[in-house]
């Protein structure tokens, strides 16, 4: 008989390759390996065709703001607050929530462009 | 298709132990505590419950509120046990599986409960700083800092504000509304006067929440017996009817696909009004689950009574307040009744459906809406609800 999971085995990439992107300096984002369709952080299978082989692909770090939130609070330890977390739509297409540089401020407008700094394997929008 | 306002169910007994800011005793105790004043309230014996229900706040470990509070209470001919992992939308969806299961014969009276103990000595805070998962990265948000439900609620919030065009004060009118209604409840736990002035006083939280946007967590316990519609009348006197019935799953993926609903919430309202053969029109009052003042606006929406991006304009004029012409949150809601998860507006359409609302009492109960809310904007569950065996 044959084995009915054979077929399903995951082979979507583990989101330890996106923080391992980060340690080497690489924002990394996915697409289908069979369509090429850019998938949001989190699919674990295609939304256009179905597969479920995915990989990760470098992306240019250009993103621009869909929404932002300035804590002023910390709840981590290290970070003081004010601190700014953003939502950033990348020009290769998916979602992506990041620390958001709050020097820039007066540029927190919807659809504001802004570049990704990778240092250090931590992620910032300036 | 149903025929128009065909009850399903009917809530016959309301019960809650004591609520308070102060430690009062565990979960499980207060859990006790309500279910015993819901049976009492409905007037059935103890032997004649045959289903628990239990809800737990998915802030907490399972052990909090296990299935052994069927011991606790000494139900012991229980023909339906379960926990709901609904989230925020769980107790709703409590009250749906207790009508279907009632339906199909297996169970006679249900018992469902909702109890949480979040409010320590030192603070009450601590029960909001626990990351939302939005990202699609395991252990992403607390890496950029995004902790708490408020961070990830108040990114939607943004980005809903900047679609629109509109400024924060949108949200600052929400917690007026509540406000208002909370002043005429001596249930509710904020009572002082809130101008839109006093509002914009009020310290951040995460920008674009303050204080002010946040529910107010309190320690407690709320539980409804539910039991099948043509039996609710012999049973109590004031019996609340359930009519329709709707959950919708999908979370809050901004605005970039036009027509698509923004989040469940959609869905959730018209399986329900499609089972009560009624429209939005037919509402004539809400009881939103509103942990964050901006979920107001959007179930206004989401919902169908407001068109998209109306909800602040309505809100603002006055028409969800008191002598409004659709009530929300009309005990003062999350904002300023008091946070007891799905159980604060389930509570509060009990409460109204039976005329006991004292000062705060509407004129037309007839059709509430009532909803759930969990995740970040991910799990929805409504429900429409009167007092009437079929809309009037």
């Amino acid at each position: 008989m044959k084995d009915v999971n054979q077929d399903v085995t995951p082979e979507a990439p583990v989101d330890d390759d996106f923080l391992a992107g980060l340690e080497r300096g690489e924002l990394l984002y996915p697409r289908c390996a069979d369509c090429n369709a850019a998938l949001p952080f989190g699919a674990a299978s295609c939304l256009h065709c179905g597969s479920a082989h995915l990989k990760w692909v470098a992306s240019a770090g250009e993103g621009s703001l869909q929404s932002y939130v300035i804590y002023h609070r910390s709840y981590v330890p290290g970070v003081e607050a004010p601190y700014a977390v953003g939502l950033f739509q990348l020009e290769e297409g998916p979602r992506l929530l990041a620390r958001l540089d709050l020097s820039g401020q007066d540029r927190f407008v919807r659809g504001g462009e802004f570049a990704a700094r990778v240092q250090d394997g931590q992620l910032t929008f300036g | 298709m149903a025929s128009r306002g065909k009850a399903r169910g009917a809530i016959v007994g309301l019960g809650q132990s004591a609520l308070s800011r102060k430690p009062i005793g565990t979960a499980r105790q207060l859990a006790v505590a309500a279910v015993r004043a819901a049976i009492a309230d409905s007037g059935l014996k103890h032997g004649e419950i045959d289903g628990l229900l239990i809800n737990r706040s998915p802030l907490v470990p399972h052990d909090v509120l296990p299935l052994k509070l069927q011991d606790d209470l000494q139900l012991t001919k229980l023909r339906l046990l379960t926990s709901i992992e609904g989230e925020g939308s769980s107790a709703v969806q409590m009250i749906q599986y207790a009508a279907l299961a009632i339906e199909a014969g297996m169970a006679t009276n249900v018992v469902c409960v909702f109890s949480d103990d979040p409010v320590g000595v030192a603070t009450g805070g601590q029960a909001f700083s626990p990351c939302l998962e939005i990202s699609g990265i395991p252990g992403w948000e607390a890496r950029c800092g995004l902790h708490g439900a408020a961070g990830a609620y108040a990114l939607a919030a943004r980005e809903y504000l900047w679609h629109y065009g509109l400024d924060d004060d949108a949200l600052g009118w929400v917690a007026v509304s509540d406000r208002a209604w909370a002043q005429r409840n001596p249930d509710a736990f904020l009572h002082k006067p809130l101008t839109i002035d006093d509002y914009r006083q009020s310290p951040w939280v995460v920008e674009p929440f303050r204080v002010l946007d946040c529910a107010y967590p309190v320690n407690g316990a709320i539980a409804v017996v539910v039991s099948a519609a043509g039996a609710a009348a012999n049973i109590s006197e004031r019996p609340v009817y359930l009519y329709g019935m709707g959950q919708g799953h999908r979370g809050f993926l901004g605005f970039a696909t036009p027509g698509e609903p923004l989040t469940g919430a959609a869905i959730a309202g018209r399986g329900a009004f499609a089972m009560a053969g009624a429209s939005p029109a037919d509402v004539t009052a809400c009881q939103f689950y509103e942990a964050f003042s901006f979920t107001t606006l959007l179930a206004l929406e989401e919902y169908g009574l407001c068109g998209p991006g109306e909800a602040a304009a309505f809100v603002r004029s006055g028409h969800t307040a008191p002598d409004g012409r659709l009530p929300c949150n009309t005990g003062g809601g999350h904002l300023s009744g008091f946070y007891l998860q799905g159980m604060t507006p389930v509570a509060e359409a009990v409460i109204q459906a039976r005329r006991q609302g004292g000062p705060r009492q509407l004129e037309n109960p007839d059709l509430m809406l009532v909803t759930g809310n969990g995740g970040r904007l991910d799990y929805h569950a409504a429900l429409l609800v009167g007092p009437a065996p079929s809309i009037a």
